[in-house]
C-alpha cells in the first residue's frame, strides 16, 4: 500500500524530473511514509500527439483564457480521468499535489474536481502557484471554500508537509499564508528521485540533469518580478552542504549536469565563490568528476565580478547559464531595477567566451514604460553583441511580452499610474493593459515590436528559442484582444 | 574600411635569421614580411567580395643552414606558428582553423625520411613552402554556418523548456508555420 500520492501537474518543463515531488518524497521517507510520484506533467506530453499537447500548452496559459474545442477538451477530460484512476489505484490516505505556478492552476483545478468524487484522501496542495489571483481570493483559499482540498502548505514545504503528514492541522503556513521563511537552507532535505522514471525526461545535449536549489530569495528586485513577493529574505546554502548533495547524485544517479532552481547562481558572491571552491578542491583530488551547471546568473560589473571569478566557475563545470538582459536599454533596464549596463554585458560576454560559458539571453518586449527609443536600443544590441552569437558564447534567446503580474513592484507602480486593466485578465501574466502615459505602445504595437526583435534576432543569426509556441502565443493575445474590444488594443 | 582587416599574430623563431614569409589571398600578394619577434602581428587592409577565399602564408629563404640538427635532432630552428588569424574583427575558430594545409618545398633541404609533402591541421611551419586557409566571407556567416554544420540542431537550457522540438534548437530556421503565424499576426496588427 501507498500512504502517500505525490502528484505534479502540468504545466512543467521537462527538461528534468521537477524538485519539489522528489523533495517531498524525501521528507515522507524520514518520517517512514510510503510514498509514490506520479508526474502527470510529463504523462499528459507522453500521452498527446504534438497538436494535442500545443493546444493544451495555451489551455494552461491562465491568462490567454484560451478555450478548448470540443475535441481536445474531450480527449484532455478522458486524459485526466485515468491520472485520477491510476492514483487511485494505489489507495492512497493522503494525497499531495505541487501547484507549480498560476499556469498550473488549470489543471490542478480538473484534476480536483475529478478526484474529489473517487477519494476521501486527505487532499493537500502547495507550491508558489496556490497564492494566485483566482476570483476574489488565493487559488489556495478558493479550492478550500469549494471542499476540493483539505489543506494547503503555504511557503517551504519543510516547515510544514511533515507536520501535515503526522496529523498536524494548524501552524504557520498550514491554511494561512504566515509561513516562516527557514533560515538555515542546510537542513533542507536533498530531493529523493529514485521514484521517477528518468529516461522519460528530455534532457539536453549535456545528457541527464537534475535540478538543485541553493538559495530562495533573490538579491534584486527587479520590477516585473514576484520573487520579492513570495520571498522576503535571501537564504543560502553552504558550498559544504551543496557539494554533498551533487556528489551524491553523480554517485547514485551517474548525473553530471546540474541546473540550479534558484533565482541567482552569483546572488550571493561569497556562496557562489565557497561553492566553485568546493568543487574545484573535489574535482582536483578525484573525488568528483567535473559536473557541469547551470541557471539563472545576474550581470555583475567587473568590479564586482572579475575575471578570476569566471576562471574558477568554468573549472568548477559552470556551463550555460540564462541571464535576464530583458532589454537593450540601459535607462529602461534601471527602471527595472536591473542594475547593470550594456556595458557590463559586454564585459560579461567576453569573459564568458573567454572560458567558454554559453549564455542564454532572457529579454521582453513591451514594458509599460518602454518607449520607440529603448525598443531601437534593443535592436541595437543584437547588433553590437552578434560577435558573440557567431561564437557560440550566446546560446540562446527568449523574447516574450511585457506582462504585470499581480503584487510585484512593477503592479504596484501600474496602481499608482492609474494603468487600465482588462477587468477580466487579473489572472496570472496580465498583457492586456494600457497605460494613458505612454499611449503609443498598445497591444498591437508591443506584439508588432515583439514580432521585430523575433525578426531582426533571426536575421542577426541569434540562436532564438521557442518562436513557434512564442508565435503561437502572439497571435493568441491579440485575438483575445481583438475579441474583447480591449481598451489597451 | 576599418572592418576589412585581416590580423595575423605569429609566434617566431630564429636560428641564424628570422623567417620570411609572404602573405597572399586568393593568389594576391599582399605583405611580405620578415617576423622578426617572438611574436609578430601583420595587420594589412584589405576588401574583398563575399564568396570564397584562400589565405597563403609563404614561408621562403630558408636553408638548410638554418637549422641545427644533431643526432636526430633539431637543436634549433628557423620556424614559425600560425597563432591567431582574425578576419575582420572575428577570431577564426580552432575548428575551423583546423581546414589549414601546409604544403612544404623541399627543394632547398634533404627531405628527411617518411615525412610527408602536405601537412594537415598544422599551424606549425618549418621548411619553406605555403601555409593556407581556407575561408569564406562574410566571416561571421561563415563562422556560424559552419558552426551550425558541424554541430548540428542541439537541445538548449532556457527557462521554460519544454519539449524536445525544433522550437528548443540552436540555429534555429522559421519553419513554413511560422512564416503562417507571422503572417497572420501581420494582418491582425493591420
Amino acid at each position: 500500500m501507498t500512504e502517500l500520492a505525490i502528484i505534479s501537474l502540468p504545466r512543467l518543463d521537462l527538461t528534468r524530473p521537477a524538485i519539489a515531488p522528489a523533495i517531498l518524497s524525501s521528507i515522507a521517507n524520514k518520517i517512514n511514509v510510503s510514498n509514490k510520484i506520479f508526474d502527470f506533467a510529463l504523462e499528459t506530453y507522453q500521452r498527446s500527439d504534438k497538436e494535442t499537447w500545443k493546444q493544451y500548452e495555451l489551455h494552461w496559459q491562465i491568462d490567454l483564457d484560451y478555450k478548448l474545442s470540443n475535441k481536445y477538451l474531450d480527449s484532455l477530460n478522458s486524459l485526466f480521468d485515468q491520472f485520477v484512476s491510476e492514483v487511485i489505484e494505489v489507495n492512497p490516505s493522503q494525497i499531495a499535489i505541487s501547484v507549480f505556478s498560476h499556469n498550473s492552476i488549470n489543471a490542478t483545478k480538473l484534476f480536483l474536481e475529478k478526484l474529489r468524487l473517487k477519494t476521501d484522501a486527505k487532499i493537500m496542495i502547495g507550491g508558489q502557484g496556490i497564492q494566485s489571483n483566482y476570483t476574489t481570493k488565493t487559488f489556495a483559499e478558493e479550492l478550500i471554500d469549494e471542499g476540493l482540498i483539505d489543506y494547503f502548505l503555504a511557503g517551504e514545504a519543510e516547515t510544514t508537509f511533515e507536520k501535515v503528514l503526522l496529523g498536524e492541522t494548524q501552524g504557520p503556513g498550514i491554511n494561512n499564508f504566515g509561513w516562516i521563511q527557514m533560515d538555515d537552507l542546510d537542513q533542507t532535505p536533498v530531493p529523493d528521485y529514485s521514484d521517477y522514471d528518468l529516461d522519460k525526461y528530455h534532457y539536453l545535449e549535456s545528457g541527464k540533469s537534475f535540478w538543485i536549489n541553493a538559495s530562495r530569495g533573490c538579491v534584486r528586485r527587479c520590477d516585473f518580478c514576484d520573487i520579492g513577493k513570495l520571498w522576503k529574505k535571501f537564504r543560502f546554502r553552504s558550498g559544504a552542504s551543496l557539494y554533498r548533495e551533487i556528489k551524491m547524485h553523480m554517485s547514485k544517479h551517474k548525473i553530471k549536469t546540474f541546473q540550479f532552481a534558484d533565482s541567482l547562481i552569483n546572488g550571493s558572491m561569497k556562496a557562489f565563490t565557497d561553492m566553485n571552491s568546493k568543487l574545484l578542491t573535489g574535482i582536483k583530488s578525484n573525488d568528483i568528476p567535473r559536473p557541469l551547471y547551470g541557471g539563472h546568473f545576474i550581470v555583475r560589473p567587473s568590479n564586482q565580478m572579475p575575471e578570476q571569478r569566471y576562471k574558477e566557475a568554468a573549472e568548477a563545470g559552470m556551463d550555460m547559464i540564462s541571464i535576464g538582459v530583458e532589454t537593450g536599454s540601459d535607462a529602461l533596464r534601471f527602471r527595472m531595477n536591473k542594475k547593470f549596463t550594456n556595458d557590463d554585458l559586454a564585459y560579461h560576454l567576453e569573459m564568458c567566451y573567454r572560458y567558454k560559458i554559453k549564455n542564454m539571453f532572457l529579454m521582453f518586449s513591451g514594458h509599460p514604460t518602454e518607449t520607440l527609443e529603448d525598443h531601437e536600443e534593443t535592436i541595437e544590441m543584437f547588433k553590437r553583441f552578434r560577435k558573440y552569437a557567431v561564437y557560440g558564447t550566446i546560446t540562446g534567446l527568449e523574447v516574450g511580452s511585457g506582462a504585470i503580474i499581480h503584487d510585484t513592484p512593477l503592479a504596484h507602480w501600474a496602481t499608482e499610474n492609474e494603468l487600465q486593466y482588462d477587468p477580466k485578465s487579473v489572472k496570472g501574466d496580465n498583457r492586456l493593459w494600457f497605460n494613458p502615459k505612454n499611449p503609443t505602445l498598445t497591444v498591437k504595437e508591443r506584439v508588432r515590436r515583439q514580432l521585430e526583435l523575433y525578426e531582426t534576432a533571426i536575421s542577426e543569426g541569434w540562436p532564438i528559442n521557442y518562436v513557434t509556441n512564442n508565435l503561437r502565443y502572439m497571435k493568441a493575445l491579440l485575438e483575445k484582444a481583438k475579441q474583447k474590444e480591449s481598451l489597451s488594443l | 574600411m576599418s572592418k576589412s582587416l585581416l590580423n595575423i599574430k605569429f609566434k617566431a623563431q630564429r636560428f641564424r635569421k628570422w623567417p620570411s614569409v609572404k602573405i597572399y589571398v586568393d593568389g594576391d600578394l599582399l605583405e611580405e614580411k620578415v617576423l622578426e619577434g617572438d611574436e609578430v602581428i601583420a595587420s594589412i587592409p584589405f576588401d574583398l567580395l563575399d564568396g570564397d577565399h584562400t589565405l597563403e602564408i609563404e614561408h621562403f629563404g630558408k636553408s638548410s643552414k638554418d637549422t641545427r640538427f644533431e643526432n636526430n635532432e633539431i637543436l634549433a630552428d628557423t620556424k614559425f606558428l600560425v597563432d591567431q588569424v582574425t578576419i575582420n574583427e572575428y577570431i577564426v575558430p580552432s575548428s575551423l582553423m583546423c581546414r589549414c594545409t601546409f604544403k612544404a618545398d623541399w627543394a632547398k633541404f634533404d627531405k628527411p625520411l617518411d615525412m610527408p609533402s602536405v601537412f594537415k591541421q598544422s599551424v606549425i611551419v618549418g621548411p619553406n613552402g605555403v601555409w593556407s586557409l581556407p575561408f569564406t566571407t562574410p566571416i561571421d556567416d561563415w563562422i556560424m554556418d559552419q558552426r551550425s554544420i558541424d554541430e548540428g540542431p542541439k537541445k538548449i537550457v532556457t527557462y521554460e523548456s519544454y519539449e524536445p522540438s525544433t522550437d528548443s534548437t540552436l540555429y534555429y530556421k522559421l519553419t513554413q508555420e511560422d512564416r503562417q503565424i507571422i503572417k497572420d499576426i501581420k494582418e491582425l496588427i493591420g
